[in-house]
């Protein structure tokens, strides 16, 4: 998966896109707008592999048709761990669709190499402060998605 | 920065962020794209590297403090490092914001404060409104005579 600092992956002067979060602009926004992104879908091909199609109003109001997968979230590296505010408890992580509620729950489970992704969201309190890698080669990062 | 408003780590004034202290190495662990929110701690109240380094990058730390409370570690001798505190590490910190992080400790560098054979580098940077104790080292803590560089 690729980080949210790849160059390659919109940021400045672009919508921040979140896992698991539909975006809605108004009809009537300027004409190529980007303006509604589907929720988070796994590809029936690949569970591991989820993508946003993108549909947007033109400046009659008009919306588009869905587009083919625009944006793909590829969780198949070995061990990603999802870590949410509105997670679950033990047993968890292992799915974006059961992230843990505390990031340290997803780093003890994380094996070494493996990517910790915490979803969009403020975390606070027990298992959220004073975090720790254990030693192991973990990479801590928000969840992005890459640019097909 | 880019990429860090949507996930948020707010420490509460209670302890800090993150704590690297099991040989944790620039190679092997990174930390990206989040914002860390009142961090509290002895030192780094952000984020405290002790005989470990992290590739860090994009990210936000602010109103984090280093106030001489809770736990100290052996040698580490100054409540330094609002942000970020490096005792024996060579984290690199690329793209990352220090604003509005505070230090105890005279000239101990509100934002960033590195002892004991430390080598810190840092990129693509903001460092802003850090304060230490006295109105010196504001931004940049470095105890030199502890073989420590920025």
């Amino acid at each position: 998966m690729r980080r949210s600092a790849d160059p390659s992956f919109p940021t400045a002067n672009s919508l921040s896109l979140n896992v698991n979060t539909s975006v809605t602009t108004n009809a009537g926004d300027a004409a190529g707008v980007f303006g509604i992104f589907d929720p988070l879908v796994a590809a029936s091909s690949d569970p591991t592999l989820y993508y946003y199609s993108i549909r947007a109003y033109d400046n009659t109001g008009a919306l588009s048709p869905w587009s083919p997968a625009a944006f793909t979230f590829d969780a198949s590296a070995a061990g990603t761990q999802f870590t949410s505010p509105a997670g679950v408890a033990a047993p968890c992580g292992a799915s974006i669709l059961a992230p843990c509620a505390s990031v340290q729950a997803a780093l003890t489970a994380a094996p070494a190499g493996a990517t910790v992704v915490m979803l969009h969201g403020t975390y606070s309190g027990s298992g959220n402060v004073e975090l720790t890698m254990g030693g192991k080669a973990r990479e801590a990062a928000p969840a992005s998605l890459s640019h097909r | 920065m880019a990429g860090t408003a949507g996930t948020v780590q707010n420490c509460s004034n209670a302890a800090r962020g993150w704590l690297f202290n099991s040989g944790e190495t620039v190679a092997g662990s990174s930390l990206s794209g989040l914002t860390i929110l009142n961090g509290k701690g002895y030192s780094g109240g952000g984020i405290m590297f002790y005989n470990a380094s992290a590739a860090v990058s994009n990210l936000v730390i602010r109103n984090c403090a280093a106030d001489g409370s809770g736990a100290l570690f052996a040698g580490v001798t100054a409540a330094g490092g609002g942000a970020v505190a490096l005792y024996n590490s060579n984290s690199t910190f690329d793209s990352v914001n220090f604003s509005g992080n505070t230090a105890t400790e005279p000239g101990g560098g509100g934002g960033v404060f590195a002892e004991i054979n430390s080598f810190a580098v840092i990129t693509n940077s903001v460092l802003a409104n850090n304060k230490g104790l006295s109105t010196k080292a504001r931004a940049l803590g470095l105890s030199s005579a502890r073989g420590a560089c920025i």
